[in-house]
């Protein structure tokens, strides 16, 4: 007999530590397309075969790759795969020869098999066409560009639902709206009569809950309100201290300060469950929606305004016996919200015709558990972005702020880059003052095509664009071996919260600056 | 079946091989200068594990030549979910020297899919122009070694450290202030990470800020009164472990003259003997009964005698012994269930923790027997990648749980909880790598000043993935950073401490001494070497031994505090043995460095009350040497570098409250 876990939980111990067993299953069950293997490319995919599983019918392996040796660009690819291949056995990679341009002119229908599509420097025009072909298969988009000390990717993944976000400290104590069985536990204790030794030991949230009593009492009935009203409730507690440094009590105290805010549906989450998806449920309506609305509705109902008790409690002093006791106390009031929840996502999943079991209890009860911090990212498109809805006001107050630090910069010159690349031809191995020369008109053109006034536009360009364009030209196309590594860490840490739906991803753009070592996101 | 597809098309705007190779990018991008520079320079690296293998990657590709590398862990599976230098034949070899062949012998095979722009002239070409083969040095080593000398330090330009653990950091740390050498420090955990310059008299060092040390328990709390898991866990991880496999019956001793207390006298000596008892059962190691009266011994016996203490549990829940038999008569467990693929995250059955501790035990056993066979003085040490210990210390622990009526944790926690684990990923370490990078360009830049802060973060409220934050001024009562660095060469084999004393320490600057008072506090790292206001007979004895027999031997560091004078942040005498015929006129020492701090406070300031705080200063001192603590098992904290964001919208979580951010990087 052993208890030795398999290799795999071996192998991948450490992650699993950070996104569990589902988060695994999840970049396991993903088809990643990577476009154009540049430098960055690679790091990324790199870092997305070191954590993963995969296995990939070989069907589709090109077996002619001898015969296109002699073509450099070609062969690339398939290099790659093997060598990623050797830094993770269990995967298998499979490569392709046809260009980007190709499949996605020629062939969109290619794409259809992926989870995911990440593409390196690819121009403008065909990110677009490919940005739409994504958005039809609702298939999530990252465009990553990098060169020389700057990098940049953008995120078009649609409608993005994440119940883990994994908040860090959270916890809901609902001081101000105590459950009944908690209260009951709380009038157990008849602080009067305890020894000093039993004293010492009440959890400090029976303690608090204990003179918040008192104080209620007092007041009419109302929770100390202002901050003078708080102070002066302290004062109560420290006045029956049994000594001056009693850490239960302590610990009550440094509590205080929650009751200035009130139980209830955070503003972020109010919106969610106001949103016309939560209002209206079809067959079609994903986990995620279906199980928001039963919130809602416990809310109204069951919940009396309040969210399901997550059950959690934070460390405290105690004896284990009232601890244990605090906790059955917390997770019994859980399990019964949790229920009620459960129950009601039954009820809607049968009203829309499925079957009342559609949807794992580990969802809904995650989803109970983490209610006040779950999250609803709507991505814009890239057709919005460069065509029908430019966010020009804000990329011109953007631009004009005088902050060196703000890289929106870097995300005009790298269109600017690709304007120039359409209409120039490659940047590498040109004359850098011709460079910064075409570079400067491209950038105003950019400029005025976001919908800036010409003026505007030849103003920003050489007042603020400038000394950016020229340290561009500088690059001379290339791409630095420590900023795509750097790049390629950070899409595809990103790339990670996506596929496995936990943490919250970026929306949508993020810009890097080496110069400055800062990055910057934008909902561009 | 679960797939992954990778799919991977070509690079669309390939270049013509001959226009560039990697050299001429770089050249592009950093300028001449810089690039020479950087091809110039001597950088050490210390750890080999997660940021150090993107580090390594990192720094050959960025055209640095000469690299050093020193990593004392071998490698292991759990490892290569990140550590991409390395692969599953690996296991078990040392990390240094794996990394440094990879990169020297299959420099280009390892990075062909990285060198995209000009495969073709890979082979021809970049051997010979970029063959990094002669310039990684790797050390199969601990950076505590006495090799490693502050003048070996200083045979630097960068150290760069991508360590996993609080004594290596600060160790290093020390070290590149003696030799005033640049220190670039990073780490990561989870999504978290952060990368920043340590440079002696312009930044913070990281002792400026203190740091949280790894929790302790009182023994009684381990051996008699445990009331969380944790507790349980350390008592299988550091007493029961090591009583039955390892030799930990010194630690004990001392560990108990520690902190007996008039209170806890008896009890203590109860322990003593209960740990002597368990020594003559481990006598029978091997043999059948051997398990059987183990078991006995530890939840049967001594729970019984706990029990008979009846003032212990007035105000605690009390333990329940198990009993053999009983247990052994209980339904036999069914197969570990296997849970989701990932067994060890379930939490055993007191039947199935019961079955595994037997088993487990003889696996020890038999192993030990083994081991001893070679040499009598063979013991196992605990490893929380160990699989039999793993096993062993998380059946012991939930049974020992189960007695106290205190919840049981799956192997998964357990291990986390006794092998300090810190959860770590590939990407985090590539983006910290990369910054480490920038941090080298800056400073090989003469731009060490405009170096920031700068940490990784989730995406919070405030949009954004790097926080920036500037470098701090040293703290100016910094007891490692703002102390004067004194180079001392003497004979160690013939001083001894008391001639130390008297002629180095305590001899007035006039003379060629250093010119404190009487009262002294000299440290070697966490080791008291002397001290006046703490009365010890040991401290007695150390006077007349030489230098040499108290272990202070080449490269060590004294540090020496004079208690005369308040906040004294001292001198660190960097010791180097000469004879006094190499000494120039045959002097008996050498002094080099500054002798009289930068700036000498005024004399009615600087002396100090005696009255006041002198008890607590003792206290204080006596917590240091030790108090008698069981060693904790580690929080996944212990051994963080703490981060405190001064950036408040950073540093506040949804609550309104301050967090802090811990950071470390993995193993």
């Amino acid at each position: 007999m052993t208890a030795i876990p398999d290799l795999k939980a071996q192998k991948y111990d450490r992650q699993l530590r950070l996104w569990a067993a589902s988060g695994q299953a999840a970049l396991e069950n993903a088809n990643v397309c990577l476009l154009n293997a540049t430098t960055t490319g690679t790091e990324i995919l790199k870092n997305l075969i070191l954590p993963d599983n995969a296995i990939v019918d070989q069907k589709d392996v090109s077996s002619n790759f001898f015969l296109d040796t002699s073509c450099i660009g070609k062969s690339k690819s398939l290099a790659i795969v093997e060598y990623l291949r050797e830094l993770n056995e269990d995967v298998k990679g499979h490569h392709d020869e046809r260009s980007p341009e190709y499949l996605i002119v020629e062939e969109p229908s290619f794409f259809d098999q992926f989870t995911m599509i990440i593409a390196t420097s690819l121009s403008d025009t065909l990110a677009l066409k490919l940005a739409s072909i994504c958005e039809a298969a609702n298939t999530p988009l990252f465009l990553v560009k990098c060169l020389g000390f700057t990098g940049m990717f953008r995120i078009q993944a649609g409608e993005n639902t994440i119940i883990e976000t994994h908040p860090e400290n959270f916890s809901d104590l609902r001081l101000d709206m105590p459950f009944p069985a908690f209260l009951e536990y709380v009038k157990e204790f008849d602080f009067d009569k305890m020894d000093s030794s039993e004293h010492g030991h009440v959890p400090f949230l029976v303690v608090l809950q204990h003179y918040l009593q008192v104080w209620k009492a007092a007041h009419d009935g109302k929770l100390p309100a202002s901050y003078s009203e708080r102070n002066e409730f302290k004062e109560l507690l420290k006045k029956d201290m049994r000594s001056y440094d009693e850490e239960n009590f302590e610990e009550a105290i440094s509590h205080v300060w929650r009751l200035a805010s009130t139980s209830g549906v955070p503003s972020e989450l109010k919106s969610i469950l106001d949103d016309p998806s939560c209002e209206n449920i079809t067959k079609d309506s994903t986990n995620f929606w279906i199980i928001a609305r039963a919130i809602r509705d416990f809310v109204q109902n069951e919940g009396s305004g309040l969210l399901p008790l997550p059950g959690k409690l934070p460390d405290m002093k105690a004896d284990t016996k009232g601890y244990v006791r605090l906790q059955q106390i917390y997770r019994q009031k859980a399990i019964e919200d949790y229920e009620a929840v459960h129950s009601r996502v039954q009820g809607l999943l049968t009203s829309v015709g499925l079957l009342s079991d559609a949807i794992d209890s580990r969802e809904i009860e995650e989803f109970c558990k983490f209610a006040s911090h779950v999250k609803v990212i709507r991505y814009r498109r890239l057709e919005q972005e460069y065509l029908t809805e430019p966010n020009t006001t804000t990329i011109c107050q953007w631009l004009e702020e005088s902050d060196p630090q703000n890289n929106i910069v870097h995300y005009v010159i790298f269109r600017a880059a690709d304007l120039f690349v359409k209409e120039h031809g490659s940047l590498k191995g040109r004359d850098e003052e011709e460079t910064v020369q075409l570079l400067e008109d491209c950038t105003t053109n950019v400029l005025t095509s976001i919908g800036i006034p010409n003026n505007k536009a030849v103003a920003l360009t050489t007042d603020r664009l400038k000394p950016y364009i020229i340290n561009f030209a500088r690059y001379n196309g290339a791409e630095l071996p420590n900023i795509a590594s750097l790049m390629g860490g950070l899409v595809a840490q990103e790339v990670i919260k996506i596929i496995t739906r936990q943490y919250i991803p970026v929306n949508n753009t993020c810009i890097y600056d080496g110069m400055n070592a800062t990055t910057a996101t934008y909902v561009l | 079946h679960p797939a992954l597809a990778l799919f991977v098309s070509p690079a669309q705007t390939s270049l013509p091989a001959s226009t560039m190779s990697r050299e001429s990018h770089n050249t592009a991008v950093l300028g001449q200068t810089l690039h020479q520079r950087v091809a110039s320079s001597r950088v050490l690296m210390v750890g080999a594990g997660g940021i150090g293998c993107e580090l390594l990657k990192n720094l050959v590709l960025s055209g640095f030549k000469t690299i050093e590398v020193v990593d004392l862990d071998t490698i292991d599976l759990s490892n290569l979910n990140r550590q991409f230098l390395f692969q599953k034949q690996h296991i078990k070899k040392s990390k240094a020297h794996v990394s440094e062949r990879i990169l020297v012998q299959l420099p280009f095979r390892s990075y062909k899919y990285l060198r995209i722009d000009d495969e073709s002239k890979v082979a021809k070409e970049s051997a010979l122009k970029f063959n990094p083969s002669a310039n990684i040095t790797s050390h199969h080593a601990n950076i505590k070694d006495k090799e490693f000398s502050v003048e070996w330090f200083k045979g630097f330009d960068l150290v760069l450290n991508a360590l996993d653990n609080l004594d290596a950091r600060r160790h290093v740390n020390m070290m590149c202030l003696a030799a005033d050498v640049p220190l670039i420090e990073s780490g990561t955990t989870g999504y978290l990470g952060q990368a920043y310059v340590i440079k002696k008299d312009v930044t913070e060092c990281f002792d400026c800020t203190p740091k949280v040390t790894p929790t302790t328990y009182p023994v009684c709390t381990i051996r008699s009164t445990p009331s969380a898991p944790i507790h349980c866990i350390v008592w299988a991880k550091s007493y029961l472990f090591n009583q039955l496999f390892g030799n930990s019956e010194e630690d004990e001793e001392e560990a108990f003259q520690k902190e007996t207390s008039d209170e806890n006298a008896l009890e203590i000596e109860a322990l003593a003997r209960e740990t002597a008892e368990l020594r003559t059962i481990k006598e029978a190691m091997g043999s059948d009964e051997y398990g059987k009266a183990v078991f006995d011994k530890i939840f049967t016996g001594d729970i019984e005698r706990l029990l008979s203490m009846e003032d212990m549990w007035k105000n605690r829940t009390k333990p329940t012994p198990f009993y053999y038999d009983e247990l052994a008569a209980t339904m036999q467990a069914q197969t570990l269930s296997d849970v989701n693929g990932l067994k060890d995250q379930h939490t055993w059955s007191v039947r199935e923790c019961f079955d595994m501790f037997m088993d487990s035990l003889t696996r020890l056993s038999t192993r030990l027997l083994n081991a001893k066979k070679d040499n009598p003085t063979n013991i196992l040490v605990f490893d929380k990648d160990d699989n039999d210990a793993m096993d062993f210390v998380t059946a012991a622990s939930n049974l020992r749980s189960t007695v106290f009526k205190i919840e049981r944790k799956s192997r998964f926690d357990v291990k986390s909880m006794a092998g300090n684990i810190i959860p770590a990923i590939a990407t985090t370490n590539a983006v910290i790598a990369g910054i480490v990078v920038m941090q080298a360009y800056k400073i090989l830049n003469g731009q060490l000043s405009q170096t920031k802060r700068t940490y990784l973060k989730q995406v919070t409220r405030r949009p954004g993935l790097l926080v920036l934050e500037a470098n701090s001024e040293p703290q100016p009562d910094c007891a490692v950073c703002r102390t004067r660095n004194i180079g001392l060469k003497i004979d160690i084999h013939h001083t001894t401490l008391q001639s130390l004393l008297d002629n180095v320490v305590t001899a007035s600057i006039e003379n060629g001494g250093l010119g404190m008072s009487e009262e002294v506090t000299i440290l070697e790292g966490d080791r008291y070497i002397y001290e006046v206001l703490l009365y010890d007979i040991e401290f007695d004895d150390n006077a007349e031994k030489t230098l040499d027999a108290l272990a202070l031997e080449d490269g060590k560091i004294l540090n020496i505090k004079d208690d005369e004078v308040d906040d004294d942040t001292g001198v660190n005498l960097v010791l180097q043995h000469a004879t006094s015929v190499t000494l120039k006129n045959g002097a008996s020492f050498e002094l080099s460095g500054p002798k009289r701090p930068a700036m000498t406070e005024p004399e009615s300031l600087g002396k100090r009350k005696r009255e006041e705080g002198d008890e607590m200063a003792i206290n204080a001192k006596k917590a240091a040497l030790g108090n008698g603590s069981v060693p904790a098992a580690s929080t996944p904290q212990e051994d963080a570098g703490v981060i405190n964001l001064d950036d408040d919208e950073t540093a506040i979580d949804e609550d309104g409250r301050t967090v802090k951010v811990w950071v470390l990087e993995d193993d």
